[in-house]
């Protein structure tokens, strides 16, 4: 019996069963996608590096260096594996087609194909062939913005030699950076890359990197770290390099978890729904006797049945939804895509479980429903709590937005949950899209150590002199002439930064230390205390006293220019440089060029006008004084320096797309409920002469205050809510808080609003349609 | 009560359904003229066609074949717009379930149709007040600022009463207006019909009870879709007596009808 009546149910109840079909699909689409990118980005980079065999221990040294030989030597070194990079210093070096490169900043190095230490995958994901002679392989640094396509020939010309490579596509360099201020690197053949060996020229800045499986990584490690010339990571360090990734990644993530959980609200809804409108047929069902198990068991096989489907449906679908969700991240890593799959299959079967126990819990109001509901409509007069709020005919509203919003007040926990999730969509564009913002402005590049700045010449060759060991001051003060010579009115400066080791009371750590030349001493944002002006002063991020368990007003030890110096702390600053762990010397000292680490480039500052404008025009200026296009505003820079904001951007993109898609849905399927609960109301309105048209523009203007009152709620909560995600984010990269959230207010508080809005209401105007077919003479038929 | 324009007039009426590819005719050719001033009840056995020949001369339902002239205005070529504004401004309705909008007050659902109207030109407040003074004719004045699922049946079918007549229409169609009140919430809300009948109004009527119909002034007997008998009462008076004659003349006519 309860077959046929669940049977005649499912025929009956068509359409809301389909909506609470489409709403398990929804669910188990996102559930499904958000959880293989969790474990895909959770534990992604480990299985990637398991993959790319990378051992415990990465050095960096000289290329004529004889650390190898020393760590051959070493009983704690099970077996070491050794690669050699040769360099190209500047990317005009490169041509494409008469066209000199000028994609990226950075020194390019050449890798030798049959030396490689580990194992290397291509854009494929599939481990990256042997390029034969005259081929080669790049990374994405090298080929981004290059309009490089695979089979296209790109020259090397540099000193005597001139090399023409045949490209053979991307390859993935695993433990090489990713950022795009990193190096590109370049997969040669064995061949092409011994004849530029032969060449001098290849070698200045060349490296070589020993990959070490050891049986001790700390023991090794404090044997490199002190060492001159060399920089040691674990693994674990090295998987820093992916940071901007996996933020990516995370942001994916919480982006998933929202979506999934506008899901399930609306399930949570829906399924509610349905079983407040059986109320007539449960309340039968207690007249003759049916227990409330039974009929609580006929509900859960009806769901039973429709998550089943739906949870399969959405599993299928969630597959091109998880790659599109992974397509940014996995151009730098190679995920584990059986295991992936495997995951989302595993939170597929976990929706079903979700939904049957959302259904159980739902399902306890069949409890509370008696035959006596059955007789009166659903309405047994015990609630006697005022519904209607406003007043008709105290209304200052036109009928039609009267009703609207009178509906709205009326059945206030319906339309919240709508509201809210309506909100958590904008609040999840918005969000981004000041993530983003932030990065591009100039809010930030005081934290990466640029100096107060307009202008950034970023071709390192610009900065020869200064890695010659002719000193910052001179390169700055050989600038400054050159910009009075040109008429430029403009100031340089350099910022640069290098590893010392550093010591509190024997404890030691290495910090990374800027000095700028060129720069006020005192302009730099302290947190606490005051700047570092004097010989003796020093100022350190948080992350850095703690390494050395310092504070401020404590005095610490380090080297440079041969000299160990005493320094005070007399401050504290935030900074993404160094993962955090950086201090700031003043501008008195010149760093060891051996040691130099980073640098953006060249800083110029301009004097008078420093308008966009103006920036513009100087920007063009110092593109032909330095005969480089590396030359960009400071907002260019700081995107170039993190790389996120193109993907941010696409991210952007995909979420204002997802945002349309949830509205969408959520608006045509509340709205199909609306009309299937309200028919009665709606053929007694048209009884009485209210037109289709009102009708349908009272369902609209419902999503409409809807939409409005989540723009609001996600406008007012947007401000605190970005600075909560930015302070997150940013603390990841480096020591930093209190960052000001830069956000284009047209497009925060209008234009995101104003997708959910518009989408509400074509969306709700397309589903009121089907109340025409609803008769005025219908008000007598309807139960 | 002046018997003199014709309010409603149905020619050839026809309404056809196809249930499973079987024709099914609910109304059989109908001749039929309502005017003004009229209070006439429709009776018949169930399913002879009694509500739909209502919502057909309405304008709820659209005809399969004929005419309905609605003030010498044929409704069977009107749009669904123009139909609405006609039931909007010149016809009310009383259905046997009282039906509401359960988001509003049992005032603002009778002043609803008001204030919704092209043709009403006062204010929300004016229209407000009048909705007052409407309830306080019927005898509902102590609950119009409560929801409808705190009013008794017959509060709300009075208040249905009141929505129907707030516009000031030609004629009211009531779908058995009494079948779901007892007999006392029945009568008190057929004593506010027949008012609104003496000052004016046009009544017309499904019902299954010859009580109700006995206070008609026309009664029309309808099976398997066609009229096949009508009774002329004349006006109620209103005495006791004479509801009892003619009840005794309606059920001996009813009789003969093989009621």
């Amino acid at each position: 019996m309860l077959w046929r009546i669940l049977k005649k149910d499912l025929k009956r109840k068509k359409t809301m069963n389909i909506v609470l079909l489409l709403f398990v699909i929804m669910c188990s689409m996102f559930a499904s996608a958000s959880v293989s990118s969790i474990f895909a980005v959770t534990g992604g980079i480990d299985s990637y590096f398991d993959m790319a065999d990378v051992p415990d221990l990465i050095i960096q040294c000289a290329y004529d260096s004889d650390i190898d030989e020393q760590a051959a030597k070493l009983p704690e070194v099970k077996s070491m594996k050794v690669e050699h990079h040769l360099t190209v210093l500047d990317s005009g070096c490169f041509t494409l087609n008469g066209k000199k490169f000028d994609n990226f900043t950075n020194i390019a190095r050449l890798m030798n194909s049959s030396e490689r230490a580990i194992t290397y995958f291509d854009e494929d994901d599939n481990v990256l062939a042997e390029p034969a002679k005259g081929e080669f392989y790049a990374s994405l640094i090298f080929t981004q913005d290059s309009g490089l396509n695979k089979g296209d020939t790109v020259v090397i010309r540099i000193g005597e030699t001139e090399l023409p490579l045949r490209f053979m596509g991307r390859f993935k360099p695993v433990v090489y950076g990713q950022s795009s201020t990193e190096y590109p690197y370049l997969m040669l053949n064995e061949e092409d890359f011994r004849k530029c060996e032969k060449d001098p020229v290849f070698k200045s800045w060349a490296s070589k990197y020993l990959f070490i499986e050891t049986d001790d990584t700390e023991a090794v490690a404090d044997r490199f770290k002190d060492q001159r010339d060399s920089w040691c990571d674990t693994r674990d360090e090295r998987k820093d390099i992916y940071l901007y990734d996996m933020i990516a990644a995370y942001l994916m993530m919480v982006i998933s978890i929202v979506l999934m959980a506008a899901g399930f609200v609306m399930m949570r809804y829906t399924i509610g729904f349905t079983i407040s409108e059986e109320f007539r047929e449960i309340g039968v069902m207690k007249a003759v006797g049916i227990s409330n198990g039974r009929i609580r068991r006929l509900y859960i096989t009806k769901y039973l049945a429709i998550s089943v489907i739906g949870a399969v449906a959405g599993f299928f679908l969630s597959i091109p939804l998880s790659s599109s969700m992974l397509e940014n991240i996995s151009m730098n890593i190679v995920f584990d895509k059986g295991s992936s799959m495997i995951n989302g299959l595993i939170s597929s079967v976990a929706i079903v479980v979700l939904m049957m126990l959302f259904c159980y819990f739902c399902t306890r109001r069949i409890k509370k429903l008696s035959p006596i509901d059955a007789v009166r409509c659903g309405q047994t007069g015990e609630r006697f709590g005022k519904k209607s709020i406003l007043h008709l005919g105290r209304s200052k509203l036109p009928t039609t937005g009267f009703m609207a919003l009178n509906d709205v007040l009326s059945a206030p926990r319906q339309f919240i949950i709508i509201t809210l999730v309506f909100a958590l969509c904008i609040l999840l564009v918005t969000s981004i899209s000041v993530f983003s913002r932030t990065l591009k402005s100039n809010n930030i590049v005081n934290y990466f150590g640029i100096p107060d700045s307009d202008i950034t010449v970023g071709d390192i060759t610009s900065l020869e002199d200064v890695f010659a060991g002719k000193g910052m001051k001179k390169t700055v003060e050989k600038y400054n002439k050159l910009f009075r010579e040109k008429n430029i009115p403009a100031e340089a400066s350099i910022s640069i930064g290098a590893q010392y080791e550093t010591v509190k009371d024997g404890k030691k750590a290495m910090i990374t230390y800027l000095i700028t030349a060129g720069g006020d001493d005192d302009g730099y944002i302290t947190d606490e205390g005051c700047n570092a002006t004097k010989p003796d002063e020093v100022v350190m991020t948080r992350r850095a006293m703690e390494l050395i368990g310092a504070g401020i007003g404590d005095r610490v030890k380090m080297t440079i220019g041969g000299v160990e110096r005493e320094l005070m702390i007399t401050g504290s600053f935030s900074s993404f440089m160094g993962g955090g762990k950086t201090a700031r010397i003043c501008s008195q000292y010149e760093h060891d060029a051996d040691k130099i680490d980073n640098t953006f480039g060249l800083q110029v500052k301009l004097i008078g006008d420093r308008s966009d404008e103006a920036a513009e025009k100087y920007i063009a200026e110092l593109k032909m004084l330095f005969g480089s296009e590396k030359v960009f505003s400071n907002r260019e820079t700081v995107e170039k320096i993190t790389g996120l904001s193109s993907t941010m951007e696409s991210m952007k993109q995909m979420m204002m797309i997802l945002t349309a898609i949830v509205t969408a849905l959520t608006v045509v399927l509340t709205e199909r409920s609306f009309i299937s609960k309200e028919k009665s109301e709606i053929a007694l309105m048209k009884a009485v002469g209210i037109s289709d048209g009102k009708i349908i523009l009272q369902h609209i203007l419902r999503f409409v205050i809807i939409s409005v009152l989540a723009g609001a709620i996600a406008s007012a909560a947007m401000l605190p809510l970005s600075s909560a995600v930015l302070d997150w984010i940013f603390s990841m990269i480096g020591d930093i808080t209190g960052v000001t959230a830069d956000y284009n207010a047209a497009e925060v508080f209008v234009l995101h609003p104003m997708i959910v809005a518009v989408t509400s209401v074509v969306c709700s105007a397309l589903t009121a349609l089907y109340m025409k077919t609803i008769k005025s003479s219908d008000t007598a038929s309807i139960e | 009560m002046s018997v003199s324009n014709t309010v409603i007039e149905a020619k050839n009426l026809c309404k056809t359904y196809i249930v499973n590819k079987h024709q099914n005719n609910v109304l059989k050719n109908i001749d039929l003229k309502i005017t003004e001033g009229e209070m006439t009840a429709i009776m018949g056995p169930s399913g002879s066609g009694k509500s739909t020949l209502l919502y057909c001369i309405s304008g709820m339902d659209r005809v399969t074949s004929g005419e309905v002239n609605f003030c010498g205005r044929n409704i069977t070529k009107l749009g669904e717009k123009e139909l609405s504004q006609l039931r909007l401004d010149e016809m009310g309705f009383i259905f046997q379930q009282m039906y509401m909008l359960k988001n509003l007050s049992v005032l603002d659902n009778i002043i609803l149709p008001a204030v919704s109207s092209k043709k009403n030109t006062e204010s929300h407040r004016k229209t407000e007040e009048r909705g007052r003074a409407l309830m306080h004719r019927l005898g509902i004045d102590d609950v119009s600022s409560n929801d409808i699922n705190e009013v008794s049946g017959g509060q709300l079918q009075r208040a249905c009463i009141a929505r129907s007549v707030i516009n000031s229409p030609k004629i009211i169609f009531a779908d058995e207006p009494t079948g779901a009140l007892n007999r006392s919430s029945s009568d008190s809300v057929m004593n506010e019909l027949l008012m609104l009948n003496r000052d004016g109004t046009t009544i017309m009527c499904v019902t299954h009870d010859p009580k109700v119909a006995a206070k008609c002034s026309r009664v029309l007997y309808l099976i398997d879709g066609g009229i096949v008998a009508e009774k002329v009462l004349g006006s109620f008076g209103g005495s006791e007596t004479d509801l009892r004659t003619r009840e005794r003349e309606l059920s001996n006519w009813l009789m003969e009808q093989g009621w």
